[in-house]
């Protein structure tokens, strides 16, 4: 689509990239004639929205990422027969995973059925459970190694150690995104950086304005939230007067120059910025919500950030990332028990809220959902070892050979599990989905053929799935 | 010589080739000839992705005569030998009906080659011709034969002129006979003004004071212009405008990249950043400034700072793993150097270019042959470095810590060999011959103690090979443990006894034919027998008593010589040389424990955090040392480094060498592979700079992908202007600075920006109705070729047009240029382009004409580069490649992990909140307006200060009037409070009505453009 090596947005390219949502805009600005301010509107604009390769219900993504490693035999993926076992070896023996486990580790959490559909699903996801119906629960997913700084990378950007764009750059990219006034790929995550940091949201040889704006929803001012977004020094009206006497300079200079695309773009660009203060203030202030909708989501950071991400899909971003912490909270090699069930309550209940929101508003077949860390736990129980866990012997190692991951709303079809782990919950067996699967099917999810997704860059095509990926017919409704 | 367009040449290569060949009588074999360097290449080149074996898109396939013959889906025939007018192929290439290749239509010589193979009979040979020309060598030569970019750069001669006195220097030439070509004419000269602006955002990225402005106005001397180019280009914020382009090609940072808990900085990443300034500066010859990048440790008497050089290879992105740091070099040095994109082909041999998995193996083998070594060069005399003693004491102290935490360790884990001696021994010997223990059998021995998790693997491994190595059958101590290993397993208890016998027959005593006394002793007591395991426990039994008694005594200070000459021979085996209790500092790496290495690294990132923070480290330079032994590099199947194929030597790039390809001789290659890359001979380095240099003065590339020159890479519009370029280059003996001046003295440079102040040429003015049409075609052409990858929304016809339309209406009532419409995107330079500053020579010129620009030089890289207060130039802000600040990102900066040609250019409103509510620029609006108000009380002298510091010139009196009733307004509005403001939004202004003005100043376009 674009070539880097070559100016970013060419002239030709700029003509012919008029189009939808230009109504997003809303009033052209005042001092300039409609096809100028169109035009200043897309010129050098990459972001202007475009439609994918085939019609789609996705439009949206929002993704739950459980950074850490959140156990699916603790949640959504229930394994009865580690009772049987408890403290002892398992017949079928343990997989190499990062660390030595030992015995058999049964859940210490209750399973019972919801929905329909009849999915159990663990009592420390209770309140998302009440939409099972609408979730594609995947039972069979898998990736490489059992290593969180390639598996994040690979989770978020399809490889593992090389740089790579991640897939809310990728779909920004392809997508555009619907409202000017707002970054378009946020990610959001409290008190820090999840490990490997800003490459979990990287836009690496795409243009740097499809990486995610990273936002710290440990804090709550906006100013603290999005840099720049507040001037600390004039009020609103005295800030219109200077952009009205910018406006008449720069029309000044405009003038006997001609038509020149970029001058116009920079001019629009103030309008749109004076707008984004107060569009972004307002979206990320959730005390605007009514005391039902707070109550619905519950207390604390989650709760906060997840009703952040219902209002920031609700006014056109196109995709937002929530990380449950800095660090990786999920990641419980000791006192899973008490842990699993610590972070759970953190964000059940919101996740619960949201898919209800998301329905409530009719924003929920637009807007796809993914839930799931950057790999699952070990069915057997991490055995202590000097210097690297605390040697409680109650906690999971990670495993890469088979975890959880679920989707719901944007064309996914809902109350089915796909896929499953072995009898003991160890290793992906029935159709293992790789990551680069679901990446693909996402992908699909939101209109786009994952092969034809590419970027010319350094001599070849690259796409998110490198020379992999297919995509899951059954997960789409 | 050329005197005609290449097309021309390459055509009467062909007629002439093929007379030849008719003359001998092979004109069948020179047609065939002609099919193999020409047509399968280009065919493979350019359709065989999409109608080859992989994929045949419309049912067509073009990799074999018979599917050629018989077309695609259509049902009609694809080439009909002989018939062009029949030939679909041959409509469609020349974007008739059908358009393609879709991406870029084939050159004309492209398509005149199609054109003769199919009029002489679309001959498609097989068999061995064939096979050759899928060798590496064929695909090579057959580039070298066709591809634009692999020919030899050659003086083009000058293009002849109609208006010769336009031509300034050898770039007009070409520039003005192209436009003549096409009967458009170039743009008059911008004023002086305009002029110096544009050299001085171009060569330093600053604009010109008010004063000097005034001054080269007023300046009626032949050689003005001349004059303040050489001022420009001596001025040392030329190397710092300049350097930052090579930084984007060099793909600069200051750190690492994720560190997995080590230090992320790079101490002395800035030593590399300040040698390319240096550099630039000093005008280095380009091809010394290569070699030194490659390979400065390895030429003799180079300078010791420009060591510092080799940060080009070295300042990457580390990614913990080997391949990919090589990866990183390769990429750079090809891309960046060389303009080909050799990283294509790890994995498999290049998709487009006859780059083979082999020639990156080759350079791998280069790259691999030399490493980091752990301590960096000094730059100079550390003792001169002020602050030195203190860092150095601090330094010295860290490194203490560290040392300390490894002897301690090591002496722990020395400790526990020898205390554990006794089980290692055992167990060794267990597993040795085979024999399983029951746990009970287990807790029978005292001296087992050690659980799983404790056992290290490698004390057991030094116990297995040792006791391998001293087992001997006569050895007097050892010689027992022998020789019940070799018992028969099955009538161990019947025959053990006999052996026992044997040896206690031997007199007592350390000499050959003799018994070691305590194992006499120990033997003589057992009385009977289940396995060797029970001779074991003698020796296992004789190392923990040892050890007890000794490690007890040696606290009071007994020595070895102290002890009998028995007991001495087993006190070797556990406090001696030579025995798997010695544990050497080398082995510790393999013991610590998590806990203690995380303790180690955290050491060793206090080291280095203090080599990157402290004042006082003296510079570093980031070099590469050559391995004692160079790498014999093997392919990796597929890429992957567990699939070792076939050996490669190190060696240059086949498609860049001749038919005798050498390897490298000396050493990893390194050098020799940076000679031939600036070789006179090599047709690419030269074309890449000039390109590089181009792009920065106009805005415009000639070169479609300046990266990327390989075979998918067009011919560029000003071939021949490029290879004017590039053969200037070496005229200048490699001088970038006098390829400056060729350029910026040109009258194509000298051009105006705009297009609507000058009168278009008689004749050439198209109807409006016309032009939507081209302009809508043009559209719809870009469109298709985005389709295959994403498609892009066009809506509808009608918008498209009246986008169009906007672009070349008569919106303000001026008369429309037949130039834009004739050649809208500039390509042949009938103007100048309008420039916007990228992100650092804003905020640099933000801090120039405030005042408060820190000129100082080089150094340790400052973090904060946008906190008010931090006003060095934007080149010396720290580069955190691992958490580049959002801001960097939005404002286009160059990505630090991939070596980058070219920004991309985006307008969106980060970069507008950036400039009106950043507390830098807030600051600097503060500065100014200060600043302005100590010079006048009179608002309208102010306002007439602040546009010559701001804008280089005096207000027009619109200006002055819209500026002094902004003010007036605004005062009179500070009276009466302003309610209803958002939460957290003042409800003050606390700018002064005057600051406010400033700050809008600042933010106008025509400070942040240039014409």
């Amino acid at each position: 689509m674009m070539r880097p090596e070559t100016s970013m947005m060419s002239r030709r390219e700029m003509l012919c990239r008029t189009g939808v949502g230009m109504g997003m805009l809303g009033l052209a600005t005042l001092t300039m004639s409609e096809p100028a301010a169109v035009r200043a509107a897309e010129y050098g604009n990459p972001l202007a929205p475009r439609a994918p390769h085939f019609p789609a219900k996705a439009k949206r993504v929002i993704h739950l990422f459980m950074n850490g490693g959140p156990s699916h035999l603790d949640t959504f993926d229930p394994k009865p027969s580690l009772q049987k076992f408890a403290g002892k070896e398992l017949p079928t023996g343990n997989l190499k995973t990062e660390r030595r486990t030992g015995a058999a580790f049964p859940s210490p959490y209750q399973f019972q059925p919801y929905g329909e559909s009849g999915i159990e699903v663990s009592e420390i996801f209770r309140h998302t459970a009440q939409h099972v119906d609408s979730m594609a629960i995947i039972r069979s997913m898998h990736a490489d190694v059992p290593n969180h700084e390639p598996s994040l990378l690979l989770m978020n950007c399809g490889e593992s150690r090389q740089v790579r764009p991640s897939v809310g750059s990728w779909v920004t990219y392809g997508l555009g995104t619907e409202n000017q006034n707002l970054p378009a790929f946020i990610a959001m995550c409290p008190g820090g950086y999840p490990i490997t940091e800003t490459q979990n949201w990287q836009a690496a040889f795409l243009p740097g304005v499809f990486q995610g704006t990273h936002v710290d929803t440990k804090h709550e001012k906006i100013e603290q939230l999005i840099e720049n977004i507040r001037n600390a020094s004039v009020t609103q009206a005295t800030q219109r007067r200077q952009l009205d006497l910018l406006s008449e300079l720069n029309q000044t200079h405009l003038s006997p120059r001609g038509l020149d695309p970029a001058l116009e773009a920079r001019i629009h660009s103030f309008e749109l910025a004076y707008r984004m203060q107060r569009e972004a203030a307002e979206a990320f202030d959730v005390s605007r919500e009514p005391r039902h909708v707070l109550e619905a989501y519950g207390p604390g950071v989650q709760a906060r950030q997840i009703l952040i991400a219902r209002r920031l899909i609700e006014r056109g971003v196109r995709f937002v990332q929530l990380f449950h912490g800095a660090g990786q909270p999920w990641d419980n090699h000791d006192d899973l028990e008490v842990n699993h069930r610590r972070l759970a309550e953190q964000c059940d209940r919101a996740i619960g809220a949201l898919l209800t929101d998301l329905k409530r508003l009719g924003l929920f077949e637009e807007t796809l959902v993914i839930w799931g860390g950057e790999f699952g736990r070990t069915p057997t129980v991490e055995l202590p070892q000097a210097g690297a866990n605390q040697g409680k012997i109650n906690g999971r190692d990670h495993n890469h050979w088979g975890f959880t991951v679920w989707l719901a709303g944007g064309g996914v079809r809902g109350g089915q599990v796909y896929g499953a782990t072995d009898e003991f919950g160890f290793k992906a067996v029935e159709n293992p989905v790789h990551v680069h699967d679901l990446h693909a099917t996402i992908l699909r999810l939101l209109g786009f053929d994952h092969t034809r997704l590419t970027y010319h860059y350094a001599g070849r095509d690259f796409r998110l799935t490198d020379v992999h990926g297919t995509v899951i017919e059954r997960l789409i409704a | 010589m050329r005197q005609i367009t290449p097309y021309l040449v390459s055509g009467c290569w062909l007629v002439a080739g093929l007379l030849a060949g008719f003359c001998l009588g092979e004109e069948a074999d020179e047609v065939e000839r002609h099919f193999e360097r020409r047509v399968r290449p280009l065919l493979a080149a350019r359709c065989w992705e999409c109608h080859g074996p992989k994929r045949q898109e419309s049912g067509l396939r073009l990799d074999d005569r018979e599917s050629v013959m018989r077309g695609g889906d259509s049902g009609e025939p694809a080439v009909v030998p002989g018939d062009l007018k029949r030939s679909r192929l041959y409509e469609a290439v020349r974007y008739e009906g059908l358009k393609m290749p879709p991406d870029a239509p084939l050159s004309a010589d492209q398509i005149a080659d199609l054109a003769t193979w199919i009029s002489a009979g679309a001959p498609w040979p097989t068999g061995t011709a064939a096979a050759d020309l899928q060798s590496p060598e064929a695909q090579a030569e057959s580039a070298r034969m066709t591809h634009w970019a692999f020919q030899p750069v050659a003086r083009p001669a000058f293009p002849p002129v109609r208006q010769a006195n336009w031509v300034r220097t050898g770039v007009d030439q070409f520039i003005l006979a192209r436009l003549e070509a096409e009967e458009l004419l170039p743009s008059p000269e911008a004023d002086r003004r305009t002029l110096l602006r544009r050299l001085s955002f171009d060569l330093l990225g600053l604009p010109p004071s008010f004063e000097s402005l005034e001054a080269f106005v007023r300046d009626e001397s032949p050689d003005a212009y001349e004059r303040v180019v050489d001022q420009l280009l001596a001025s040392p914020r030329y190397g710092e405008r300049w350097g930052r382009h090579w930084l984007d090609v060099a793909r600069y940072a200051d750190t690492r990249g994720y560190a997995f808990g080590r230090e992320r900085r790079y101490p002395y990443a800035y030593t590399y950043r300040d040698y390319v300034i240096r550099a630039w500066n000093e005008d280095r010859p380009y091809d010394q400034f290569v070699r030194e990048q490659l390979a400065a440790d390895l030429i003799p008497g180079s300078e010791p700072a420009a060591r510092a050089a080799l940060g080009f290879l070295t300042v990457g992105r580390k990614f913990n793993n080997r391949h990919d740091d090589l990866d990183d070099q390769i990429d750079v040095t090809s891309r960046g150097l060389l303009g080909l994109t050799v990283s294509c082909a790890r994995c498999h041999n290049h998709k487009f270019d006859a780059i083979p998995t082999a020639d990156y193996y080759s350079l791998y083998g280069v790259f691999a042959s030399s490493q980091e070594p752990s301590e960096l060069p000094l730059i100079g005399r550390p003792e001169d470095h002020p602050g030195y003693g203190a860092f150095k004491e601090e330094l010295d102290r860290r490194q203490a810590a560290l040392q300390q935490h490894l002897d301690e360790r090591l002496a722990e884990y020395r400790e526990q060999a020898r205390r554990s001696a006794a089980e290692y021994l055992f167990r060794a010997y267990a597993e040795w011959i085979s024999v399983t223990m029951t746990a009970e059998q287990a807790a029978s021995y005292s001296f087992l103690t050690l659980s799983p998790d404790d056992r290290q693997a490698q004390f057991a491994n030094a116990w297995r090979s040792y006791l391998q190595q001293r087992l001997r059958a006569e050895d007097p101590f050892w010689g027992p443990l022998h020789d019940f290993r070799h018992v028969e397993a099955g009538r161990f208890a019947a025959l053990a006894p006999e052996v026992q016998r044997r040896w206690l027959e031997r007199p007592a005593g350390m000499l050959p034919g003799q018994l070691h006394p305590l194992v006499k002793n120990a033997l003589a007591a057992i009385t009977t027998w289940q396995s060797p395991l029970d001779a074991a426990a003698i020796y296992a039994r004789l190392l923990a008593d040892t050890y007890r008694e000794f490690s007890a005594r040696a606290d009071q200070g007994v020595r070895w010589e102290s002890v009998t000459d028995a007991r001495r021979t087993i006190l070797e085996v556990v406090y001696g040389s030579g025995t798997p209790t010695e544990i050497a500092a080398g082995d510790l790496a393999g013991l610590l424990n998590r806990a203690e290495r995380d303790r180690q690294r955290d050491l060793e990132k206090q080291i280095e955090a203090w080599q990157a923070s402290s004042p006082g480290a003296p510079p570093r330079a980031m070099v590469l040392a050559e391995n004692p032994q160079p790498h014999q590099p093997q392919i990796f199947i597929r890429g992957n480094p567990g699939r070792p194929g076939k050996s490669v030597p190190r060696q240059f790039l086949l498609v860049l060498s001749g038919a005798n390809r050498q390897p490298f001789q000396t050493g990893s290659g390194r050098r020799e592979l940076a000679e031939h890359i600036v070789a006179p001979g090599n047709p690419l380095t030269r074309r890449v700079i000039a390109n590089r240099i181009w792009m920065h003065h106009f805005g415009t590339s000639l070169i479609g992908t300046p990266s990327d020159l390989g075979q998918r890479s067009e011919r560029p519009v000003h071939a021949d202007l490029l290879d004017y370029l590039a053969s200037r280059l070496l005229d200048y003996d490699w001088s970038i600075k006098a390829l400056h001046r060729e350029i910026v003295l040109s009258s194509t440079y000298r051009q105006r920006a705009s297009s609507t102040d000058t009168t278009p040429a008689a004749g050439l003015a198209l109807t409006r109705t016309e032009v939507n049409e081209t302009a809508a075609e043009r559209s719809l052409a870009a469109t298709r070729t985005d389709a295959n990858q994403v498609a892009v929304s066009v809506t509808a016809g009608d918008k498209t047009s009246a986008t169009a339309m906007g672009a070349v209406s008569n919106e303000a009532g001026r008369s429309l240029d037949p130039r834009v419409s004739k050649d809208p995107e500039n390509r042949l330079y009938w103007r100048m382009n309008r420039r916007r500053l990228e992100f650092e020579a804003l905020r640099d010129s933000l801090l120039l004409v405030t005042g408060q620009l820190d000129e100082r030089m080089g150094g340790r890289a400052v973090d904060g580069f946008v906190q008010p207060g931090v006003a060095r130039r934007t080149v010396y802000s720290l580069v955190d490649r691992q958490d580049l600040p959002n801001l960097l990102r939005v404002f286009d900066f160059a990505s630090p992990d991939q070596s980058q040609a070219k920004r991309p250019e985006t307008t969106v409103p980060q970069q507008a909140l950036f400039l009106m509510n950043s507390p830098f620029v807030l600051q600097q609006v503060q500065t100014l307006a200060a600043s302005l108000a100590a010079i006048s009380e009179d608002p309208a002298t102010r306002i007439a200060q602040l546009y010559q510091r701001v804008l280089g010139r005096q207000p027009t009196a619109a200006e002055l009037d819209a500026g002094l009733r902004y003010l007036l307004a605004t005062q009179q509005l500070t009276s009466q409070q302003i309610t209803r403001q958002p939460a957290s939004q003042p409800s003050q202004d606390s700018l002064d009505p005057w600051q406010q003005y400033v700050q809008v100043l600042l933010l106008t376009n025509e400070f942040a453009f240039y014409d």
